[in-house]
């Protein structure tokens, strides 16, 4: 993924995530390459285990110590290389230009501290104000977020708020100091089907309002089509297909990829039975050689198992241009284009 | 339970008379603390002055009230055992903090040893100890009695260490399974910093642990005054108790027992009270 648009706001490459487990070595995020553009959403799919989450802590480096470390790789927010800043250069980076959106609301937010003081928290790292003034702008924030009656709802506690509404003020914390990069990881997993779609609809106005580019990870092909432009398809700590959402949806071209949208049910045509993908995921500790999905993958050549794919640009893939840059991981494209 | 004490210690009557007393100034003594009427007369009469918080007469002590004397000897525990609690956590909560933070690390390591060397030392051999070091060989410290801070030192440290392990191990895990948490997370994700992290967001969450324990071991405190006072010459109802017990002053007994007990519920409801102070989930609506 190579361009000059000078519009990549996080440009991330060959990142390589390690965890040092009693089992052996976990390569959890192994060569991952990706670009985030100015105001887009990059969906970011997989399933349990193949990495997302280990991403998107790398991004902001606060993988779990010891166990982890980023051996290798560069992210450059805005050009400037992530990995070696400092420890207090990046708490300044955290919350400022990235900030993160967990996945379950219900332990996200500290029970002794009310949501008001919580999200004002955020506003004093830039420095200190006066109460009066940090408690407008905590209401400021809950309104934006959509939540009813703000100036009564900044001195509740997390406990006396629904998951809804408490994924609201997460949302509300991340935002607050307008990042250029909001990371979303599952934000609505253990939200209802209704509250899902909301929250949803509010995180895309909030992102036309402040034009913060989203890295959205989900395991919902269903939300990626809603809410990404482009997406990254991720398996064993690799990414094995990316591209605009339309072109992925349209023309699959790995057969994880494939394996994954056809096991989605639509609603527009009746089936017996939900497609599944054969096998199991490999055990992280000990990864196939090659590809890692050859294992499952009906199409299996003996290539596949002598090492790893690069990555091939699709047919569908537009000339040259880069927002319409469709590639996989696989060997069945290897001549094609 | 106070009442049975008065048939397991033995009769006061045979302390209270002169070796050389007549088995008819026995019998007058007899009758004078209503000992020879019925068991359950006795108790009725013992019940019904209890509930008053009428103990009688100190057999020991002649014309005071029992509960008077122990009265008199409150403030003196009550001020040994807060110092000693104080002790422990002030010394108990920053190592517990540290050792979550650097778990495995040499800290955590010197923690371990901290908690090792307090749960194996009896406060009393500890008290022993501490005025042979301070008292008698350094002569930094006075060995016994009571009048100004520099006496109270010792008698809270022996008193206070026992705790300071169990303190310590309990923050420790409950910090450890506070920082693990999501809250955690999204707060470094804020961008806040590490120490504000541990002491603000932390260990706030982690208290409520110890805390509970803090309720539990407040009676063994009380009792262990006891013996760290009778060490420490401590005039306070531990070394009355001590004295009372010698002398079979059964009433001074009784009221002892009475007031640890309700020492222990005031204690275990003020425990109740912090708890609704830290945890905003505990107050009620």
């Amino acid at each position: 993924m190579t361009h000059s648009d000078s519009d990549v706001v996080l440009a991330v490459e060959n990142l390589q995530t390690h965890l040092y487990t009693k089992r052996g070595l976990v390569r959890a995020v192994d060569g991952v390459s990706f670009d985030l553009r100015s105001g887009e959403t990059l969906g970011i799919v997989g399933e349990s285990g193949s990495g997302k989450s280990m991403t998107a802590l790398s991004l902001v480096r606060l993988i779990p110590r010891p166990a982890a470390r980023i051996v290798g790789g560069s992210v450059r927010l805005d050009g400037e290389e992530i990995l070696e800043k400092s420890e207090a250069e990046m708490r300044a980076i955290r919350g400022e230009q990235i900030a993160m959106i967990l996945q379950d609301p219900q332990s996200s937010l500290n029970p002794v501290f009310t949501v008001g003081d919580q999200i004002a928290e955020t506003f004093q790292l830039q420095g200190k104000q006066p109460r009066g003034r940090m408690r407008e702008r905590a209401i400021a924030a809950l309104r934006e977020v959509q939540v009813a009656d703000p100036e009564n709802r900044v001195s509740n506690f997390p406990h006396e708020m629904s998951g809804g509404m408490k994924q609201r003020v997460v949302g509300a914390i991340a935002v607050a100091r307008r990042p250029r990069v909001l990371i979303a990881d599952e934000p609505t997993t253990s939200l209802d089907v209704t509250i899902q779609a909301q929250y949803l609809r509010l995180l895309r106005s909030i992102q036309q309002q402040t034009g913060t580019s989203i890295i959205f990870i989900t395991h919902d092909f269903g939300i990626v089509a809603k809410m990404c432009d482009r997406v990254a398809v991720m398996y064993a700590g690799r990414i094995v297909e990316y591209g605009p959402v339309h072109s992925i949806f349209a023309t699959p071209s790995h057969p994880y990829t494939q394996a994954l949208i056809a096991s989605v049910p639509s609603p527009d045509t009746k089936v017996e039975r939900l497609e599944s993908i054969e096998g199991q995921p490999p055990v992280p500790w000990d990864l196939p050689k090659g590809c890692r999905f050859a294992p499952r993958c009906p199409f299996v050549m003996d290539r596949c198992r002598a090492d790893y794919p690069p990555m091939f640009a699709t047919q569908s893939a537009g000339d040259g241009d880069a927002e319409a840059e469709h590639a996989a991981a696989c060997r069945l494209l290897e001549g094609e284009s | 339970m106070a009442f049975l004490l008065s048939f397991v210690a033995g009769s006061p009557v045979e302390a209270l008379l002169p070796a050389d007393a007549t088995a008819e100034d026995a019998e007058r003594l007899t009758e004078t603390l209503g000992l020879d009427e019925p068991l359950h007369v006795q108790y009725a009469r013992f019940l019904q002055r209890a509930v008053r918080g009428d103990f009688g007469e100190s057999i020991k002590w002649r014309g005071q009230s029992a509960m008077g004397i122990v009265f008199e000897r409150l403030p003196m525990t009550l001020q040994l055992a807060l110092t000693a609690l104080t002790f422990s956590i002030v010394v108990a909560v920053p190592i517990g903090v540290l050792s979550a933070v650097h778990k495995d690390g040499y800290f955590d390591r010197f923690g371990k040893v901290i908690a090792l060397l307090g749960q194996s030392l009896p406060p009393f051999w500890l008290g022993i100890m501490l005025i042979w070091f301070l008292g008698v060989g350094l002569g930094w410290l006075p060995v016994a009695g009571a009048g100004s801070w520099r006496h109270i030192v010792m008698p809270a440290i022996a008193l206070g260490w026992y705790q300071v392990a169990a303190i310590m191990r309990l923050t420790r895990s409950a910090m450890l399974d506070v920082l693990d948490s999501e809250y955690i997370k999204l707060a470094r994700m804020k961008g806040v910093s590490e120490r504000s992290v541990i002491w603000k967001h932390a260990l706030r969450n982690a208290l409520i642990v110890p805390l509970t324990y803090l309720g539990i071991i407040l009676g063994a405190v009380i009792t262990r005054t006891v013996v760290v006072e009778v060490v420490f010459g401590w005039p306070g109802t531990g070394t009355l108790v001590m004295e009372a017990v010698l002398g079979r002053d059964l009433p001074v007994v009784n009221a002892v027992l009475i007031i640890f007990a309700a020492i222990f519920v005031v204690a275990n409801f003020l425990v109740d009270i912090l708890y609704a102070v830290i945890d905003p989930r505990i107050r009620l609506q």
